[in-house]
């Protein structure tokens, strides 16, 4: 298609907008509200142009092109007009930064070392000297507003977490609500009210929290002005640089782009222009990166456990300790506890340290225990997003999708609103089950039956009450099905159970599976090491069969197991009543280079873009020192002897789960003694040995870890109130934990949120007793 | 049917409502009992005559004789004298001004008979409740010729060559919209009544919809079948109850029939139409708003193209056409193209019903040709303005039209015309304004307007309409500054030229026109400090004349501020430092006062220059 646009001959190959046909030939036109990924909107009104034929100044951002078009897209007349209506953008939008008399003057002093006195510039806006509008007012050359100030003067929002709102610098180009509707689709935000009363927000004056907001950020990234803000980098100022890298939060491996300023890590966007692009990113890579790398509590030097407590040791001392016991330990009672957060040239370290220098079979990951080699075993059947996208229909089990799997969640709503049928298993609502045609809640105690009476209703045809009749009906008409697993299914007590049955339902449908992995490396982890069931190293290490833990960034006990000694190694100190006798401060993402692997083997690497901080070294290098000192000479761990243990052809070492472990448990049905059924859930959201929600304030608001959570309807009737201690008594276990209300917990189902690496009450899900925390009951034996 | 002597037509539309027309009809009726006519006389409700000024109004047939402005304690007389003598009651007779004589019959009244009823030719004449008067008065034929002897393509082309133009404003041809729906490809497509009438003074959808909603149900079908729709959708203003209720009747009474829903007339084509009520939204009138508020979300306007009838609601082919609009497809189709066409001018076709309010003497509704003079309707039509008062102007259009001056009443009215005025055509407002009005004053309380109605989405009509009645209300005050007209005409051309939907396009009009025609009068704001209408406080001053007051102390009795004193049988005193200029002294005095227009306004220059 060929046009004119200000006198050039252009051609484009498409139907597109006169904005992007310009855009795509380096023609500027000025726009606020216009974005890439979104459709026309027309609101700011900058991008007027004229078209030879056609009256009035018809909006660059919503006409489309069309063959032998003849475009003008600046005039005196349409700068003119241009100008006005900056001017009353600019009469609603405080404006010192952009036109004030004393600008330059100011630009000139404002780095002066002077502690205070002559100007040290107007800071008041989060998004100075990196803000669109300013680019707008620069283009049309605005020195003064001939119209009077019409301040909103609305209060900054800061109740919700990782981003303060301050309103009084929208434009109302309303980017933030079509990017949440259109791109995210998830309908948190709108315009309420209207005209020059006009609010953005969610409706009837809920905080985002209320609204179930995600929290992903794609909004603050599309806002042209200060009026969104991260929180952690409000006064941080322009980025320096941005480095792509990737999101180790969980198996995902989202890409992302780090921002840089004075040799730190200031944030984290997704890849794309950052100041355009929604992405795809959960509330985790977004924000929770550069909080957790950055965080005052990290581990910085080596401490060593004397008699009278911790203290902090040389480098060079706490390797000779190191290597001391090392030497001194049989390598066959010794264990090593890997993190499924390490990139694969350090789990390869690791193997090659255990083989070679502490020469022990027991290397294992505090969370693989039988239930997710089953979960695992199913995982690897998974198919790629875009296969998932295009199925008939989709079924999900217990996906927990609010703050989890950006990418996956977005597949799934996208492939439901575009007209796939939609069914959730679960109990919890996200932001997905606006799209559902189905939603089912399992009763809790009786998961296993419920999935048992599924396959057999599915092998059958027909059959079953309601839901799964419904469902599997609704299986029957889709051309096809895919199942989208929580990894919260592994955690349950009879996970080998319910995933047989899931696996006969994906077989007899024919259907397709998606497991996404809460943790960031565990593929390529178990692709490098032979690792041990959890279950079983544990049992050694309770039967003192064991004298030494080495512990690489996991967490795999709360306190401390009966072993004469254990190296915590990572870059946050262990839970302290784990009482490890030496801390080795680790470097973490965005300090060390590395691959990351998916469960198919496709690979991601890193580069490092940050020195680690304090005493902190690498890994690798924390082996090397270890190794030295224990006379081991000819390892170097240099990454060439590391790149040669990686595997050449990708497969899982997946340990075997039969008669290992203990005998299996069974979950015993609520009773008149314990009515309540707890669903007990360790946290997904933890990066090595650190749980988010301990490390990152907003998370802790998000999953509230250490909290009884319920619908405030049960809470309601059982005259519980936010916030009051609960007693939770199982058979055998009684503890108090802080109660939180949530909505989108179906009422009938209670949760018990925890970092704990081993569940609190006997089974999960546990039939318990609920109540008022300090009173017991007193007939209980 | 039975037969009567006398059909006695009670008006029953909104306005007479509002003066107890249904307490009127009670006691005739109980009247009538009384004096035993109950065999001769039938009482009748019908939907609005429009010359609501006069109401409660009674028709009496079929002399055709018009008793005005009724109230309940006059019905006995009425009864025994006209309905039981055969002796019309002169005095409740219509009276055109006090010098001339009364007129009885109702089509000699100048307010009826310069009109030309097509749209609402059943106004007054069947009672809006009942079907079988609508298809008495040959209701319905025309959906019987379309659906048994033409086939929509010609249904198109009819409405195509009788040059209907949209009656909501924009005056976008009809028939071409049809056809553009018609032929867009999918098999789901919307027909939409917009009935939002959001114009301060203008009811014509209003009476339209509660005095004839058959005819607009059987355009919409009309347009069904021509366009292949099968559901429509009539948006309706909830401030309109009655012409709500009365439209769920008409569709009830319809469904019943089989002109409406399954299978209409046994000819298997189906259409169902369902009313839903706005929420009270100026800027849903625009049609993308209005759509978005059908799908049940914010009224906000959105870009076109795509136009409705490409992608309107929930993305499918929408027609979307105004009240008046459908209720004229009966008739073109029953009368023919040709019969439409020849009335009107070259651009604009049919009739056009006017709300006429303001400072005129026959408040109310007229249908009218295209093509009459302003002067046409505003003098012949209604009754010109008060006694002792001079026309100044009229604003065409609503809030967001135009004020046209008294040079241009000879203007022929359509919308080309209009457009070139300066001025709108719109749903049909017309505000007759006299010279006690305050034309900067005027285009400040119309702007004002759209600035509570705009919807917030683009800068130039959330902002620009602020900044706008910013500068006139300075004017106002009296602190107008040299340069602020041309500041106020940049920017009320950028709002014009850039405003995203019709709303902001259209809502500098009233400040444009009256700066293009009413120049001197901002200028005497701005320079000369004064307000010759009297009408912006800031500019004006009260004063007693001594020589007239004769100490009565009404005016003392009135004013809430204590600025007047004087002993009685004294000439009194304003204390211009504490008047607040509330005219209340001023209109006891001309009113009630013994003196009678001792209180003079004027204007501060005046008063200064005297001093």
């Amino acid at each position: 298609m060929k046009l004119t646009i200000d006198k050039r001959q252009i051609e484009v190959n498409e139907e597109m907008t006169i904005l992007d046909a310009a855009e795509k030939n380096d023609i500027y036109i000025p726009h606020l509200c216009a974005h890439p990924d979104l459709t026309s909107y027309g609101g700011c009104r900058l991008c007027i142009v004229e078209i030879e034929g056609m009256k009035g100044y018809p909006t660059a951002c919503t006409a489309k092109v069309a063959e032998g078009m003849n475009v003008t897209t600046k005039t005196d007349i349409i700068q003119d007009m241009r100008r006005e209506i900056i001017q009353l953008i600019l009469s609603e939008h405080p404006s010192g930064c952009l036109i004030c008399e004393e600008k330059e003057q100011c630009a000139g002093t404002m780095e002066s070392i002077r502690k205070v006195g002559v100007t040290t510039g107007c800071r008041w806006c989060p998004k100075d000297g990196d803000c669109e509008l300013s680019r707008v007012v620069t283009y049309l050359e605005i020195d003064s507003i001939k119209f009077p100030v019409y301040f909103h003067d609305f209060d900054v929002e800061k109740y919700d977490p990782f981003f303060d709102r301050d309103y009084n610098l929208c434009i109302y180009c309303a980017r933030c609500v079509r990017i949440c509707e259109e791109h995210r689709k998830s309908f948190i935000l709108g315009l309420n009210r209207r005209g020059k009363n006009t609010t953005v927000g969610p409706a009837f004056h809920n905080t985002h929290l209320e609204a179930e907001c995600e929290f992903c950020g794609a909004c603050v990234s599309v806002c042209p002005t200060g009026a969104l803000a991260e929180k952690n980098r409000k006064w941080a100022g322009v980025p320096s640089s941005y480095v792509p890298s990737i999101c180790p939060f969980c198996g995902m491996n989202c890409d992302t782009q780090i921002a840089l300023k004075k040799k730190k890590i200031i944030g984290t966007f997704p890849p794309g222009d950052p100041h355009q692009s929604g992405g795809e990113l959960c509330v985790k890579g977004r924000f929770c990166l550069s909080e957790t790398v950055n965080h005052p509590g990290r581990l910085l030097e080596p401490h060593f456990r004397f008699f009278e407590g911790y203290g902090i040791v040389s480098r060079e001392d706490a390797v000779k300790k190191a290597a001391e016991r090392l030497n001194a330990v049989d390598g066959k009672r010794a264990a090593l506890y890997l993190s499924p957060g390490l990139t694969m040239e350090e789990a390869a370290a690791a193997n090659l340290f255990a083989s070679r220098v502490m020469n022990t079979p027991n290397i294992t990951t505090s969370i693989l225990d039988r239930g997710l080699v089953r979960y695992l075993a199913l995982a690897q059947k998974s198919v790629s997003l875009e296969e998932l996208e295009d199925s008939g229909a989709i079924v999900t089990v217990l996906l927990k999708g609010n703050y989890n799997y950006g990418p996956l969640t977005l597949a799934v709503k996208r492939a439901a609103d575009s007209g796939a049928s939609f069914c959730e298993i679960g109990w919890t609502r996200d932001t997905m089950s606006r799209f559902t045609d189905l939603s089912i809640v399992p009763p809790a105690a009786k998961a296993k039956q419920f999935f048992r009476n599924l396959s057999s209703a599915v092998e059958k045809g027909k059959g079953g009450s309601g839901d799964i009749a419904a469902l599997v009906k609704m299986i029957a008409d889709a051309p096809s099905v895919t199942f989208v697993l929580g990894p919260q299914i592994a955690d349950m007590t009879e996970a080998p159970e319910i995933l047989d049955s899931i696996d006969r339902i994906v077989e007899l449908t024919a259907g397709k599976v998606f497991a996404p992995l809460p943790w960031g490396n565990l593929p390529g982890l178990l692709a490098v090491t032979p690792v041990k069931l959890v279950e079983e190293i544990n049992q050694l290490v309770q039967e003192k069969k064991i004298d030494l833990l080495y512990i690489v960034g996991d967490a795999p006990f709360e306190t401390r197991p009966p072993v004469d000694f254990i190296i915590h190694q990572g870059s946050f100190p262990p839970p302290s009543q784990l009482n490890a006798d030496l801390l080795l401060p680790a470097a973490t993402w965005g300090e060390i280079p590395g691959t990351y692997a998916d469960i198919h083997g496709s690979r991601k690497t890193v580069e490092a873009v940050v020195e680690p901080p304090g005493m902190a070294q690498t890994n690798p290098d924390i082996f090397r020192d270890i190794a030295g000192a224990m006379g081991k000479k000819n390892l170097e761990f240099t990454p060439k002897e590391i790149s040669r243990e990686l595997p050449k052809n990708f497969s899982l070492k997946l340990p075997g789960t039969d008669g290992k472990g203990g005998k299996a448990k069974k979950v015993s049905p609520p009773d008149s003694f314990f009515p309540h059924i707890l669903i007990q859930e360790r946290t997904p959201h933890a990066v090595h040995n650190v749980s988010l929600s301990s490390v990152v304030p907003g998370m802790a608001e998000l999953v509230p870890e250490g909290t009884l959570v319920m619908n405030p309807e049960d809470a309601a009737r059982m005259g519980f109130k936010d916030g009051d201690p609960v007693l939770i008594e199982s058979d055998g276990t009684k503890k108090t934990y802080p109660l939180k209300l949530q909505d989108f917990i179906f009422p009938g189902v209670f949760f018990l949120l925890t970092h704990a690496r081993s569940h609190v009450f006997g089974t999960n899900p546990s039939p318990v007793h609920l109540s008022p925390g300090g009173l017991e009951r007193r007939n209980h034996v | 049917m039975k037969e009567h002597r006398l059909h006695v037509l009670v008006c029953a539309g909104t306005g007479c409502v509002a003066c107890r027309s249904f307490e009127i009809r009670e006691e005739l009726e109980q009247e009538i009992i009384r004096q035993g006519l109950q065999e001769e006389v039938n009482v009748v409700t019908t939907g609005c005559r429009g010359l609501c000024e006069k109401g409660p109004i009674v028709i009496v047939q079929p002399d055709g004789i018009f008793y005005r402005q009724l109230t309940a304690k006059d019905i006995p007389h009425l009864v025994t004298e006209h309905l039981l003598k055969g002796r019309p009651v002169k005095k409740f007779i219509y009276v055109p001004s006090k010098k001339e004589s009364p007129i009885p019959k109702m089509m000699d009244i100048g307010f009826f008979k310069h009109q030309r009823l097509v749209v609402l030719r059943n106004r007054g004449r069947l009672d809006p409740e009942s079907i079988d008067e609508y298809i008495g008065f040959d209701g319905y034929r025309a959906l019987e010729k379309v659906l048994t002897q033409m086939t929509p393509p010609q249904v198109v082309e009819e409405i195509k060559s009788s040059g209907l133009r949209g009656r909501g404003g924009g005056g976008f041809p009809t028939g071409i919209k049809w056809d553009v729906c018609a032929r867009a490809p999918g098999q789901i497509k919307y027909l939409v009544c917009n009935g939002d009438e959001g114009d301060p003074g203008a009811f014509m959808d209003r009476s339209v919809l509660e005095a004839d909603p058959h005819a607009v149900l059987e355009g919409m079908v009309i347009g069904a079948v021509a366009m292949g729709a099968h559901k429509g959708y009539i948006y309706v203003r909830s401030e309109y109850p009655l012409a709500i209720k009365r439209l769920e009747i008409a569709i009830r009474q319809a469904e019943a029939y089989g002109l409406l829903g399954e299978n209409i007339l046994g000819t298997g084509f189906n259409f169902s139409i369902e009313v839903y009520p706005g929420a009270g939204a100026f800027v849903c009138g625009e049609e993308t708003a209005l759509l978005a508020s059908l799908e049940g979300k914010v009224g906000r306007p959105r870009p076109r193209p795509p136009y409705p009838a490409e992608k309107g609601l929930w993305e499918k082919p929408t027609c979307i056409n105004n009240v008046e609009t459908w209720a004229n497809v009966p008739q073109i189709i029953l009368k023919g193209s040709g019969w439409y066409s020849s009335i009107g001018t070259e651009t604009s076709k049919g009739t056009k019903i006017f709300s006429l309010v303001g400072k005129i003497n026959n408040t109310g509704l007229v249908e009218v040709p295209m093509g009459i003079t302003l002067r046409e309707i505003i003098f012949d039509i209604g009754g010109g303005v008060g006694k002792g008062k001079t026309f100044k102007a009229v604003q065409t259009g609503g809030p967001s039209g135009g004020c046209i001056p008294e040079s241009l009443l000879d203007l022929p009215i359509d919308y080309d015309s209009l457009t070139k005025a300066g001025s709108i055509m719109g749903s049909g407002g017309m505000i007759v304004m006299d010279n006690d009005t305050c034309m900067v004053d005027v285009a400040r309380y119309f702007l004002n307007f759209t600035v509570e109605e705009s919807c917030g989405k683009c800068n130039p009509c959330r902002v620009g309409t602020r900044h706008m009645v910013q500068i006139l209300e300075k004017i106002c005050e009296g602190n107008g500054e040299p340069g602020d007209l041309e500041k106020l005409e940049f920017l009320a051309r950028t709002v014009q030229s850039t405003s995203l939907c019709g709303l902001g396009k259209t809502a500098p009009n009233p400040v444009l026109t009256t700066l293009k025609y009413f120049r001197d009068e901002y200028e005497a704001h701005i320079h000369d400090k004064r307000c010759d209408a009297l009408i912006c406080k800031a500019l004006i001053s009260y004063r007693v004349l001594p020589e007239k007051c004769t100490g009565c102390q009404r005016c003392v009795s009135v004013c809430p501020t204590g600025a007047i004193t004087g002993p009685r049988s004294q000439a009194h005193n304003v204390d211009l430092s504490k008047c607040i200029k509330c005219r209340a002294c001023y209109e006891i005095c001309r009113f009630d006062a013994i003196a009678g227009d001792a209180i003079r306004i004027e204007t501060t220059r005046e008063e200064e220059e005297e001093a």
